[in-house]
């Protein structure tokens, strides 16, 4: 699971800030700062995290899986929530992540599960499945 | 709301052997080449006929229909234990539910102590005339006292319980998010080896036998012996408990099914 994560995380953190990524969230991603995994600090904001969840059984030849990760953004605006979200479906979906997982988006548009306690802070989910071939 | 839809396109049949097409010898002449010769007659082309007319109208949607409504009943059957309560409004709100053409049918819905009532039997040929789409969906809804989406908030929180800013009581054991999407992605092989068995393979073919019933006819002066006669109603007398989804039958008669399901 932690290769699934080390995957997406490695390619997020390689974009460069005129990706429409970082220009929806308005900041790079950096691992530790703005891009965290499993679980974010609770009271920062504007930032993105990676959660993998449990998927398909293996396959049982071993030649392919299939993972699946959820990509959370935790920010103050609907706005830049519902951009950043979008921009990531556009980025990954489809896309080969250097030919070692097929990401495919399992939503067309974000989810929004609603704001933290206190409600000042907005939270968007998109899910993702990989699908690893062994060539 | 949580939801999951499949759908499933039905468009006639193909492969179907004409079985009740017989073709009969009427006399033993021979060719100039020594070559014996039959005079044929054939028979019974308008019975195969007639018996195509009903698997492609009666028989086939609703073999499909029931396949489908199975497989969302027994995903929603799945779901259920997994599915976060307090109260049990969030497992109660569960719906499996059958969209033929136009009209949209419940064929089963959850309940708060876990468990499902469906009504898979009541799906007949009534429903079915002139329908070309069939069309499943299991679905959660349930909004919260503050106006909160409280089925995709459970579905979608992934964080620790105990790390959550609110806690909208999820934390009974076994329960948690993507409780439906897990059971899902858990069986979704189960349900298309299910469906090219039911619709296809071998349980097809099973289930033709199940209503198909064997009698002598005459047919001008032919007396045949093994006429395969369609009937559409017995299909609602068999129960619909696949193995291949984890159900047996119990008892030795056909229309004796029992859905007891094996434990998990």
């Amino acid at each position: 699971m932690s290769t699934v994560l080390n995957l997406v995380a490695s390619h997020l953190t390689t974009l460069l800030a005129t990706n429409i990524i970082c220009t929806a969230l308005g900041t790079t991603l950096r691992l530790g700062s703005t891009l965290f995994l499993g679980q974010e600090p609770s009271k920062d904001r504007d930032l993105v995290t990676l959660i993998p969840y449990s998927g398909e059984p293996p396959d049982t030849g071993g030649y392919k899986y299939t993972s699946h990760v959820q990509i959370r953004v935790k920010t103050d605006s609907i706005n830049t929530g519902l951009n950043t979200q979008q921009a990531f479906i556009r980025h990954l979906h489809m896309n080969e992540l250097n030919g070692r997982g097929l990401m495919q988006s399992l939503n067309s548009a974000p989810l929004i599960i609603g704001s933290v306690e206190g409600g000042e802070k907005n939270i968007f989910v998109t899910n993702f499945r990989i699908r690893h071939l062994r060539i | 709301m949580g939801k999951l839809d499949f759908k499933y396109k039905g468009r006639g049949i193909s492969g179907f052997d004409p079985s009740r097409t017989f073709v009969y010898p009427t006399s033993k002449a021979r060719s100039k080449s020594g070559t014996r010769i039959s005079k044929l007659e054939s028979v019974g082309i308008r019975e195969t006929g007639e018996v195509l007319t009903i698997m492609s109208k009666k028989v086939i949607p609703i073999i499909a229909a029931r396949a489908l409504a199975i497989i969302a009943v027994d995903l929603l059957s799945k779901a259920q234990p997994r599915v976060p309560y307090d109260i049990g409004f969030l497992r109660a709100s569960g719906l499996a539910t059958l969209k033929t053409g136009r009209a949209t049918r419940i064929v089963g819905v959850g309940k708060s102590d876990g468990t499902v009532d469906s009504w898979v039997g009541d799906i007949n040929k009534s429903q079915l005339v002139g329908v070309r789409t069939l069309r499943a969906d299991v679905s959660y809804h349930r909004i919260g006292d503050k106006g909160e989406d409280v089925a995709l908030w459970t579905h979608e929180q992934l964080w620790p319980f105990e790390a959550r800013p609110r806690k909208p009581a999820a934390k009974q054991p076994g329960t948690g998010p993507k409780y439906l999407e897990i059971p899902w992605l858990e069986n979704v092989g189960n349900y298309i080896s299910f469906l090219e068995s039911d619709l296809g393979g071998e349980g097809f073919e099973n289930t033709i036998v199940l209503i198909s019933r064997i009698k002598q006819k005459r047919m001008g002066r032919y007396l045949i012996k093994d006429f395969v006669d369609i009937v559409p109603e017995q299909i609602a007398f068999e129960g619909y408990f696949p193995p291949q989804l984890g159900y047996r039958r119990v008892g030795r008669r056909a229309t004796k099914w029992k859905a007891t399901k094996q434990k998990r």
